[in-house]
């Protein structure tokens, strides 16, 4: 058989009431994608037990919206900071280059500083490698696209 | 009312279920399976509720479900991207946060510098 000229069939288990076989079939096709969340118990409910269910979906989705769309501001607004952080890194590398660079030479000439040089140039070049090199912390600079549902 | 013990899909639809299977890295048959297992569950159903009420036609019945079926499927998917998103901001607040608590301890060594030995280099 061709590919794209299969033409699937299903028998059903009962014979079921339908006017039209085509919208039948136009509607199992529409909705394969929810046929796995169908439960078994349905069998045992009312109408009135499913538009109840899909009452109580509907609410707990609105609650979920909301607190989704809240989280996508901050989201956001987190993302344009880290971007700022980001977009400034490369006078801050200059920065705390000269920096790094004052600190060895001040210890080399015996200046008294109130703070402890080898700590300090420590934490410096932390600073550098942490969040300046290609090794810089992941965290901020990649991005998870998310859909503003 | 006439009745059906199955249906054809056409070109289209058949091709939705191919597309489907193989997103799923399902086998079509897998898919085509369900069908006759889901058909008889609300076939089964809609006999009882029509017991009760005649009203009831077995499209609308079939339609109810599948709609209440498409809520839950949507309320599923959101409830991942609500964890997604959940998971996300944190890391980001995090990583924010130790950053700026790392470059308020840097900028601090600066100012010790700056001002205690001039911004000039000996």
């Amino acid at each position: 058989m061709k590919i794209g000229t299969t033409m699937f069939t299903v028998k059903f288990k009962d014979k079921v009431p339908c006017d039209d076989e085509n919208i039948l079939a136009s509607d199992l096709a529409y909705y394969l994608y929810y046929l796995n969340i169908i439960p078994k118990e349905i069998i045992e409910w009312t109408l009135e037990d499913i538009s109840k269910k899909r009452l109580e979906d509907e609410t707990i989705f609105t609650e979920m919206s909301k607190e989704y769309s809240n989280l996508f501001k901050e989201y956001a607004l987190i993302r344009l900071k880290a971007n700022e952080l980001y977009e400034r890194n490369r006078t801050v590398a200059l920065t705390m280059g000269l920096l790094r660079q004052k600190l060895i030479k001040f210890k080399e000439n015996n200046i008294e500083l109130p703070l402890d040089y080898d700590k300090s140039i420590e934490i410096v070049e932390n600073f550098i490698y942490r969040y300046l090199t290609k090794k810089q912390d992941k965290r901020l600079i990649e991005q998870v696209v998310f859909q503003e549902r | 009312m006439k009745s059906v013990k199955q249906v054809t899909f056409n070109f289209t639809e058949s091709r939705r279920i191919k597309n489907y299977a193989q997103k799923n890295n399902l086998e079509e048959k897998e898919v085509l399976s369900k069908y006759p297992e889901v058909m008889h569950i609300i076939f089964q159903a809609w006999k009882k509720n029509h017991s009760t009420s005649q009203e009831i036609s077995f499209r609308d019945f079939f339609l109810q479900v599948m709609k209440f079926a498409e809520f839950e499927f949507r309320l599923k998917e959101r409830k991942g991207d609500l964890k997604l998103i959940n998971e996300h901001v944190k890391i980001l607040r995090d990583a924010l946060e130790e950053y700026e608590q790392d470059y308020a301890t840097v900028i601090k060594i600066e100012q010790i510098v700056k001002e205690l030995a001039g911004g000039t280099m000996p």
